[in-house]
């Protein structure tokens, strides 16, 4: 498990700036490379709800996370506000 | 995973594409999957509590359809009891199992704790699924040989 932030600078029900702990779980695989390839990550656009911590309502937001053959991401989940600024 | 591909997801971190409010259709699976996860246990105790009155209800049918299918004063070989009384047995055993599902959880779990109330929720979803696939299964073989032997008494 993976843990990354996800800033959403203009909360579109408040107008605020929040913070989101995300928790990104990927699946490891491992290859036996005979020549040093690097791969070049691929985008992944993932949606999720979010709440607004200021206003108690649910908003959803897009983003876009890279994944590789070997290491592909396997789910992401919301873990909750980390940083929180009203407007 | 080596060193390269974690470098290289360590380089590209999340990237914000769309923030927006929620759509009606990302509303309604969201109301959906909210219903399902709090409504998953009580249906499962429902359906336990509907499928013991079917099991137990079996039983006299079976029986009934027996008594109208065979000739009196019969004397049914070994054999052939065999396979007239394995049917209600097996729709008592699933009463049973559906009975085991149908128990009220003793789980201890504090609402504060997010990860303990979701573990004993998950638990008891698991637990009834397989004691609720475990009576089907158990009905079903029961129906299937119920039929069986009414046809196979039938026939002689």
């Amino acid at each position: 498990m993976e843990e990354e932030k996800v800033e959403i600078s203009n909360c579109p029900i408040c107008g605020g700036r929040h913070v989101y702990k995300l928790e990104v779980e990927r699946d490891y695989v491992l290859h036996l490379h005979t020549s040093r390839v690097i791969e070049k990550p691929k985008p992944k656009r993932v949606t999720r709800i979010f709440v607004c911590p200021v206003k108690n309502e649910k908003f959803q937001a897009s983003f876009i996370l890279y994944q590789t053959s070997n290491a592909k991401i396997k789910s992401v989940r919301v873990k909750g506000v980390i940083e929180n600024e009203s407007e | 995973m080596s060193q390269n591909n974690k470098a290289e997801i360590e380089k590209t971190k999340l990237e914000l594409d769309s923030v927006g409010p929620l759509s009606p259709h990302n509303e309604a699976l969201y109301e959906a999957g909210k219903e399902m996860l709090i409504s998953s246990i009580s249906i499962a105790r429902d359906f336990c509590k509907f499928m013991i009155t079917v099991s137990t209800g079996s039983i006299p049918l079976y029986l009934g359809l027996l008594k109208f299918v065979l000739p009196e004063n019969i004397t049914l070989r070994v054999g052939n009891l065999v396979i007239s009384v394995i049917p209600p047995f097996l729709f008592l055993i699933s009463a049973i199992v559906f009975v085991l599902g149908y128990f009220p959880q003793t789980d201890y779990f504090s609402l504060d704790i997010i990860d303990e109330i979701k573990l004993a929720y998950e638990k008891t979803v698991i637990k009834r699924r397989k004691i609720i696939i475990c009576g089907t299964v158990l009905f079903v073989i029961g129906t299937i040989l119920a039929v069986l032997s009414i046809l196979i008494h039938m026939i002689r």
